[in-house]
C-alpha cells in the first residue's frame, strides 16, 4: 500500500516536470517522432551503396581469400558453412560444454537441440507434433507407425498435418534445396537421392490416407502429391480421386486443382478452371502459374504464344497481376527447346539446317520483343513504387532467362533495361549469389564486351564485375583476348593475365599462348615508365610461374599431375620477352634449355619434345644478337633454328654471322662444319 | 618439318665457340662422369666395404650450398596453385574518385589490402635512418581502433538519414541558452556501452545520474532546509543543484524510477512537519545565525557602553535595542554570519578587522611603514 501510494506520487511528480517543459509558453517542444526498433538501421544502411572492388560479403576481404573463379567461390563458401555446421554439431552432441556462457542475447539457433529420435523418444501425440514442424518426414513417419503398432491413438488433426508433411516430400526428408538455414548446402547441395524420383506406394503417406475418412481435404493433399510426380499411374490415381470427389460433390481444395492444371493438357486445364469458377474456388497467382507451365507444353510455337497470351489477359480481366515466377514460365516457354540448344553460341553461325536457323531467329525475334514488353511492365511498377515481391522459388529464374534471351538476341538495350531493374532497390527478388546471379552477370558482362567497341568502357566494366559478380572463366578470358587482339590496353591485358594467373589458366595451353602473344604485341617502348615495371616484373612472373610447374619432376602422383613441361615454343617466346625486358641472360639460360637433352628427356625432363621454337621469335633474338655482335648467342639461335631448318635456310644466317661478329678462324669453320652438316 | 637428329655431345655450337677462343673447356657445364666397373681376378664385381651411408648429411649439403660448391636443386612446392590464387590487393584497383563511405561502411579492424593510403605505424630506434614499418602485415595497425567509417563523410550521410526521426530544437533554447536552466531544471544522464563481445550487457550501462535545480522545487526555507539535511553529501550548496545517483536496480529504466521516487519522496518528506520538529533549538540549526549568539549579546554591550564614553567615536551610538538594530550593526551581522559558515580565510579574517574597527571607531590601519 505505501509503495503503491509513493509510486503515484512520484510518478505525478515526474508528469509535472515532464508538463512544466511542455505547457511552458517560453519552451515550444514538438513531440518525438514515432520509429520502430530498427528503422534507424534500416536508414544508415541506405547510406551504403556499392564498392566495386570488393568480394561477396561471405569471403573473407583479402588477396589471399578472394577466390577468382567458380569453383574457388563454392569451396570457400562451403568450407565456412561446414565450418560453423561442425560448430553446432559440437553444441548440439556436448551441450554441457557451453552451459555457462553469459551471451545475451540467448539465440537458440546457437544452442541447437538434439532431433527427437523415432525410436527413442515417446510415442506422443506431442512428439509426433514437434517433428511435423521440424519437417522431420522421415522419423515423423516412424515415430507414427511405432505409435500405431502400439495402439496409442492419434488425433485426426495430427494425423491430416502428417499427411500433408509426408505425401508432399513422398516420405522423404527434405531436399537440400529447402534447408533454410545453410545457403551453401541449398544452394550447392546435390540432391540426387532427393525425392524426384517415384512415387513410393503403399508408404506412410497411403497409409493415413487408407487410415483417415475421406473428404475433400485430405483427397487434395493426395491429389497434389501425386501430380507432384507426374507419372501415368499417379496422374491416373490423382485423376480417380477427383472424379471421386466430384461424385460425392465435394469441392476440392484449390492445391488439388493447381497440381491438376500443371500437369493437364492446356485444353484440360481450360476445364479445370471453368470448374473452379463454377465451384467457386477462387484461384491465386499459383493456379494461373500452373495454367501457364501447362500452356508451356503446347507443341506448336505459335498455340503456344497465343496460349501465354489469352491466359495474360484473363489474368488481366481477372485484376491479377502476373508474378515474375509467371514470366519466367512464359519466357522460357518462348523458344523452342529443341532449336535453343541446337543454336547456342558456335553452332548459330555455322548450323546447315537454315529452315531451322531462320525459324530460331524468328522465334528470338519474337521473345525478345516480349521480354521487352515484360521489362516495360515491371519498369511501371517501379514507376507507381510497387515493389517486385517474391511469391515463389522460381521467381528469380526470370531475370536470368531474360537476359539469356537478351544475349541470344545480342541486345544489349534489353540487357541494361533488365540489369537496372535487377539492381533496383524495389526489386525484392535476389537470385543466388554464387549460382545464378553469376550466370545472369556473365552473360550481361559478355554481351556487352561482344557490343562495346571502346575498350576502356570495357576495362571498367571488366574490373568491377570480376571476381566480384562473375568468375574468370575460360570463354570470358578469350573473349576479352579477341577484343585486345583489335585495340591495345596494357591495364586490361595485366589485369586479365593477373586474373588468369590466379585462376590457373597458366597451365592453360592454348589462354596462355594467347597471353603471350599480346604481351608480344604490345609495344614496350610505348609504355609509360611505371608501366614498363609492371611490364617486366609481370614476364618475370609469368617466366618463373612456368618453370616451377615445369619443375615437378619428383615421382610422385601429385608432382606428376601438377607438371606442365615448358614447350619449345613457350620457351622462344618467353626469352624474346624477357630480351625485350633487358633480361638476355636469363633469355639464353631459357634457350639453352631448348638444345639440353638432359631437360628434354627422363625422369627429370622439364621440356616436352614435342613442338618447335616459335620461328619469329628466335629470329628476332638473332638480330639482336648481330647488332651487339655476340657470336656466341647468335650461335645458340642458329642452332635452335637448325632444329627445324635445312641447310639453305641456315647458310645465309651463317654468313651474316660471319659479316657482323669477329669470328677467330676456328670459330668461323665451327659454324660452316655445323652448317654444312645439317640435311639438304 | 622435320626435326634433325644430330650427334651431340654436351656441348652446344656456343659452347664450342667459347673453347675455341679460351682453348679449356670452359663453356662445359657438366662433363660425364663414367662409372668404372670394378673387378677383382675372379671377374666378381668389387663390394665396398660399408662404413657409413654414401649420402651427405643435411648439414653438410647446406654448407656445400652456402659456400657455392653445390648446386642448389629447386624443387617446385605443391601449394603452387594456392600461391598463385592470390589476387592483388584491391587498393591498386580502386578509383581515387570512390565513395569511400561504400568501401569502409561499419567499423573494423585495418586491412592493409584495402586502405588506399600510405601508412606506416611501428617504433624503430633510428627513425631519421629508416621509417616505421609499412602498412602489410603491420599488426600495430590492426590493433588500434581506427576511425575510418567515420570520415566527415560517413558522418553527414549518416545525419542525413537520421533527419527524418528529428524533430527541431527549442527555438527559444537556441536564442536564450539560460532557458535551460529555468524551464527544465531535471537532467538526467546515463551512458551506453557498445562493445564487441558475446554478451551485448553492460553492468555499467544502468547507472543513472539526476540532476535538479532545488531552487525549482519552490520549497519554503524550513522545507528546503529538511530536505538538506535528508539528501546530506548529494546536495551542492553552491550551484543548489541536489544529484542523485542510481545504480541499485539490474536496468537504467528501473534506476530512472528509483530517482523520479526518491524525489518524490524527499519533496513531501521535505514539507511535512513532524512534532518534534517543535522542539527545535538554536544548535540545531544548519547555520550559526548572529541573532542570539553571544557575540551579538557581547557587541551590544560593548557598544552601548562605548557611546558612553565621550572621548571615543564609535559609528554606532545609543544603547540595546537601538544598537542591535542599527544599520551597521545589520551590515557587521552578515560578515560575522558569513565569516562563521564559510571556510576560514586570511581576507574573510582581514574583513572581520576591518568592520569591527569601523563599528568600534577605532583608526584604521596606517600604510605600512617601511622598516630601515
Amino acid at each position: 500500500m505505501f509503495r503503491r501510494g509513493h509510486e503515484r506520487l512520484f510518478s505525478s511528480l515526474r508528469s509535472l516536470s515532464l508538463e512544466m517543459a511542455k505547457n511552458s509558453h517560453k519552451l515550444n517542444v514538438k513531440p518525438a517522432i514515432s520509429k520502430d526498433a530498427t528503422d534507424v538501421l534500416k536508414a544508415l544502411s541506405e547510406t551504403v551503396g556499392v564498392d566495386s572492388t570488393a568480394p561477396h560479403f561471405s569471403f573473407i576481404d583479402d588477396p589471399l581469400t578472394i577466390p577468382s573463379t567458380a569453383n574457388a567461390k563454392r569451396t570457400y563458401f562451403m568450407a565456412r558453412e561446414m565450418g560453423k555446421r561442425a560448430a553446432r554439431e559440437l553444441a548440439e552432441e556436448w551441450p554441457t560444454l557451453f552451459a555457462f556462457d553469459r551471451d545475451l542475447p540467448r539465440l537458440d539457433v546457437f544452442r541447437p537441440n538434439k532431433t527427437l529420435d523415432p525410436l527413442q523418444v515417446d510415442p506422443t501425440e506431442a512428439n509426433l507434433l514437434l517433428m511435423i514442424e521440424q519437417r522431420e518426414v522421415r522419423d515423423a513417419g516412424m515415430l507414427y507407425e511405432r505409435m500405431r503398432t502400439e495402439d496409442i491413438p492419434v488425433s485426426e488433426e495430427v494425423q491430416m498435418k502428417l499427411l500433408e508433411l509426408v505425401a508432399y516430400y513422398n516420405g522423404h526428408d527434405i531436399p537440400f534445396s529447402e534447408w533454410e538455414n545453410w545457403p551453401g548446402m541449398r544452394n550447392f547441395g546435390d540432391d540426387k537421392h532427393g525425392n524426384r524420383e517415384s512415387w513410393q506406394n503403399g508408404s506412410v503417406a497411403d497409409m493415413i490416407f487408407e487410415t483417415l475418412p475421406r473428404n475433400a481435404h485430405s483427397t487434395s493433399i493426395m491429389i497434389a502429391a501425386l501430380c507432384k510426380y507426374p507419372s501415368k499411374a499417379n496422374l491416373e490415381r490423382a485423376r480417380n480421386f477427383f472424379k471421386d470427389l466430384e461424385k460425392s460433390k465435394e469441392t476440392p481444395k484449390r492445391e488439388a486443382f493447381d497440381a491438376l492444371i500443371s500437369v493437364s493438357s492446356i485444353k484440360e486445364a481450360k476445364m479445370l478452371l471453368e470448374l473452379m469458377f463454377a465451384k467457386k474456388v477462387k484461384p491465386t497467382a499459383a493456379t494461373w502459374n500452373s495454367l501457364l507451365i501447362s500452356a508451356s507444353k503446347v507443341e506448336k510455337h505459335s498455340d503456344r504464344t497465343e496460349a501465354f497470351m489469352k491466359i495474360l489477359g484473363e489474368m488481366q480481366q481477372c485484376g491479377m497481376q502476373p508474378t515474375l515466377s509467371a514470366f519466367q514460365i512464359i519466357c522460357s516457354g518462348f523458344i523452342d527447346r529443341s532449336l535453343s540448344s541446337s543454336f547456342e553460341e558456335s553452332d548459330r553461325d555455322t548450323s546447315k539446317n537454315k529452315a531451322n536457323n531462320d525459324v530460331y531467329k524468328n522465334q528470338l525475334k519474337l521473345a525478345i520483343s516480349w521480354v521487352s514488353e515484360i521489362v516495360g511492365h515491371l519498369e511501371k511498377r517501379y514507376e507507381q513504387n510497387q515493389a517486385i515481391e517474391v511469391f515463389s522459388s522460381n521467381c528469380h529464374l526470370f531475370f536470368v532467362e531474360a537476359i539469356g534471351i537478351a544475349y541470344r538476341a545480342s541486345n544489349i538495350d534489353v540487357a541494361r533495361r533488365i540489369v537496372s531493374l535487377y539492381e533496383s532497390k524495389l526489386n525484392k527478388v535476389k537470385m543466388p549469389s554464387f549460382i545464378t546471379e553469376a550466370q545472369f552477370y556473365n552473360r550481361y558482362l559478355q554481351l556487352f564486351v561482344e557490343k562495346c567497341d571502346n575498350i576502356n568502357e570495357i576495362e571498367t566494366i571488366y574490373r568491377s564485375f570480376v571476381p566480384r559478380h562473375v568468375s574468370v572463366s575460360r570463354t570470358l578470358t578469350k573473349l576479352i583476348i579477341e577484343k585486345l587482339k583489335k585495340q591495345q590496353s596494357w591495364p586490361l591485358l595485366r589485369r586479365l593475365i593477373e586474373d588468369g594467373i590466379s585462376s590457373r589458366q597458366m597451365t592453360d595451353f592454348s589462354v596462355s599462348s594467347e597471353f603471350r602473344q599480346l604481351l608480344l604485341r604490345i609495344e614496350y617502348h610505348t609504355l609509360s615508365v611505371s608501366e614498363r615495371e609492371e611490364f617486366s616484373s609481370l614476364v618475370q612472373r609469368m617466366v618463373s610461374i612456368w618453370l616451377e610447374f615445369s619443375r615437378f619432376t619428383e615421382d610422385h602422383p601429385v608432382s606428376k599431375r601438377l607438371q606442365a613441361k615448358l614447350s619449345p615454343q613457350l620457351i622462344s617466346d618467353c626469352a624474346l620477352l624477357l630480351s625485350r625486358i633487358g633480361e638476355v641472360e636469363k633469355a639464353y639460360e631459357l634457350l639453352e634449355l631448348i638444345l639440353n637433352e638432359d631437360a628434354r628427356e627422363g625422369d627429370e625432363a622439364t621440356v616436352t619434345s614435342q613442338g618447335f621454337a616459335r620461328h619469329e621469335a628466335i629470329a628476332e633474338l638473332f638480330e639482336d644478337a648481330l647488332r651487339q655482335k655476340d657470336a656466341s648467342r647468335a650461335a645458340t639461335c642458329l642452332e635452335i633454328m637448325s632444329l627445324n631448318s635445312n641447310r639453305s635456310k641456315l647458310e645465309p644466317l651463317a654468313k651474316r654471322i660471319h659479316e657482323r661478329c669477329s669470328l677467330t678462324e676456328a670459330q668461323s669453320r665451327l659454324i660452316n662444319g655445323f652448317v654444312r652438316l645439317r640435311p639438304q | 618439318m622435320y626435326r634433325t637428329t644430330s650427334v651431340r655431345q654436351g656441348y652446344s655450337l656456343a659452347d664450342k665457340l667459347r673453347q675455341a677462343v679460351t682453348g679449356g673447356a670452359e663453356g662445359k657445364k657438366k662433363g660425364v662422369v663414367g662409372t668404372i666397373a670394378v673387378k677383382d681376378e675372379q671377374g666378381e664385381d668389387f663390394r665396398e666395404l660399408f662404413v657409413m651411408p654414401k649420402r651427405k648429411l643435411r648439414g653438410q649439403l647446406q654448407l656445400e650450398q652456402s659456400t657455392g660448391r653445390a648446386e642448389i636443386k629447386q624443387r617446385s612446392r605443391n601449394d603452387l596453385n594456392d600461391r598463385l590464387a592470390a589476387r592483388r590487393p584491391r587498393s591498386e584497383e580502386m578509383n581515387p574518385e570512390q565513395d569511400w563511405t561504400n568501401v569502409w561502411p561499419a567499423a573494423r579492424s585495418f586491412s592493409a589490402s584495402v586502405v588506399p593510403l600510405p601508412v606506416r605505424m611501428g617504433s624503430r630506434p633510428n627513425v631519421e635512418k629508416r621509417a616505421p614499418f609499412k602498412k602489410e602485415g603491420n599488426l600495430e595497425l590492426v590493433k588500434i581502433p581506427n576511425f575510418l567509417h567515420l570520415t566527415p563523410a560517413a558522418i553527414e550521410k549518416h545525419c542525413k538519414a537520421l533527419q527524418k526521426f528529428c524533430t527541431p530544437y527549442p527555438q527559444e533554447l537556441l536564442d536564450d541558452a539560460k532557458l535551460v536552466d529555468s524551464e527544465l531544471p531535471v537532467s538526467v544522464s546515463y551512458s551506453t556501452y557498445v562493445h564487441q563481445g558475446t554478451n551485448i550487457r553492460d553492468m555499467r550501462s544502468r547507472v543513472v545520474t539526476f540532476k535538479i535545480d532545488v531552487g525549482a522545487l519552490n520549497l519554503k526555507e524550513k522545507a528546503k532546509e529538511k530536505l538538506i539535511r535528508l539528501a546530506g553529501t548529494r546536495f551542492d550548496e553552491s550551484s543548489n543543484i541536489l544529484t542523485i545517483i542510481t545504480d541499485r536496480c539490474h536496468t537504467r529504466k528501473q534506476n530512472l524510477d528509483y530517482a523520479y521516487y526518491l524525489l518524490t519522496v524527499l519533496y513531501h518528506e521535505a514539507n511535512k512537519v513532524e512534532a518534534w520538529e517543535k522542539g527545535r533549538e538554536r544548535l540545531d540549526n544548519l547555520k550559526v545565525s548572529f541573532d542570539g549568539s553571544r557575540s551579538k549579546e557581547k557587541l551590544v554591550d560593548l557598544l552601548s557602553k562605548i557611546s558612553q564614553v565621550p572621548q571615543l567615536d564609535p559609528a554606532v551610538k545609543g544603547e540595546g535595542k537601538d544598537v542591535a538594530e542599527h544599520e551597521k550593526v545589520a551590515k557587521f551581522a552578515k560578515m560575522w554570519q558569513r565569516y562563521r559558515n564559510t571556510e576560514e580565510s586570511a581576507e574573510a579574517t582581514r574583513e572581520y578587522g576591518r568592520m569591527m574597527k569601523e563599528l568600534l571607531g577605532l583608526p584604521k590601519n596606517s600604510s605600512p611603514s617601511s622598516h630601515p
